[in-house]
């Protein structure tokens, strides 16, 4: 009958006779570095803005001059731990939000663009950016940027800062 | 009898213009805003589409408040875009059964209701709907 005991044993002392702790520490170290290699591959870069992403979406979403904000009015999302279309933790986009068009210079093509309030913490303060190119008057809500439409939100009142959506292209005339 | 089929087959045409890509592109500019991409509004305060407009479009009272309410009598759009959007909204929104049941909007309709916008649309709405359901 077989004795696990000392099946393990025998291992156990070949496993040690023929493996260094240098070698056993090597191949834990490469393991761990490889593992934090992974997000360097190809495959996450492309998460992030290639060459050519950047050509065709110019300028710098921590300014004010980024073409998408051309009717924004507030303080950018990119500079305040979210990203130009995302919001940071801790705060929900409003679903009510004002809507414009801007010209990308990179093709000319007009885009429409939504521009929702992030909600739930204190006004974020920085990158503050008021361009209101197309902007409406106050008694047309839906082209008006001067609201807080945080006041729509399940976050309420407290406004912190705004992304900007694309969500179409504005190609079509009457 | 000649003058009768004449004028439909320039209402046909007129339909057949409709332009599924520009109303869309008029309903992200001009209703999305409020009544978000998918027309779903926001609970208690802006209706949803979902579903709806087909079923208060079928009475003649619910058409006419569908016509009349604010964000169709003063959509900066002319007459003619602003029945494309409805129209676009309603097969957009609706199931495929419920808006082949509603006659599509048409500019002379929107004309006419933009005469006489809606005062008391809450008012207005909740009438409509008591009969809708």
């Amino acid at each position: 009958m077989i004795d696990l005991d000392d099946v393990v044993e025998r291992l156990s002392r070949k496993l040690a006779g023929g493996v260094s702790r240098r070698s056993v520490l090597r191949s834990l170290g490469g393991l761990l570095v490889g593992a934090a290699s992974l997000p360097l591959l190809p495959v996450a870069r492309g998460a992030n803005n290639s060459t050519a992403d950047k050509a065709q979406d110019p300028g710098d979403p921590t300014s004010c001059d980024y073409w998408r904000y051309c009717a924004i009015d507030g303080f950018l999302c990119a500079c305040c731990g979210g990203s130009v279309t995302v919001c940071p933790p801790g705060t929900e986009p409003a679903p009510i939000t004002w809507v414009g068009t801007c010209r990308n210079a990179a093709d000319g093509r007009d885009y429409i663009v939504s521009y929702n309030d992030c909600c739930g913490k204190s006004p974020c303060g920085r990158c503050l950016c008021n361009r209101n190119e197309g902007d409406g008057p106050i008694y047309r809500p839906p082209v008006a940027n001067d609201y807080n439409w945080c006041v729509g939100s399940k976050a309420n009142i407290p406004y912190h800062c705004t992304v900007s959506r694309i969500v179409g292209v504005a190609d079509k005339t009457g | 009898m000649r003058a009768v089929l004449l004028a439909f087959v320039l209402l046909l045409a007129g339909e057949a213009l409709a332009d599924a890509g520009r109303a869309r592109q008029n309903y992200l500019i001009h209703c999305m805003g409020c009544h978000g991409e998918s027309g779903l509004g926001l609970e208690g305060q802006v209706p949803s589409f979902s579903n709806t407009l087909a079923k208060i479009s079928a009475s003649p009272q619910g058409r006419d408040y569908v016509l009349r309410v604010p964000g169709v009598t003063q959509a900066t759009l002319d007459d003619r875009q602003t029945a494309e959007v409805l129209n676009w909204v309603l097969a957009e929104f609706s199931t495929k059964d419920a808006a082949q049941r509603i006659a599509p909007f048409t500019a002379a309709e929107v004309a006419r209701a933009r005469q006489q916008p809606l005062l008391e649309v809450n008012a207005a709405r909740d009438a409509v709907f008591r009969t809708a359901e």
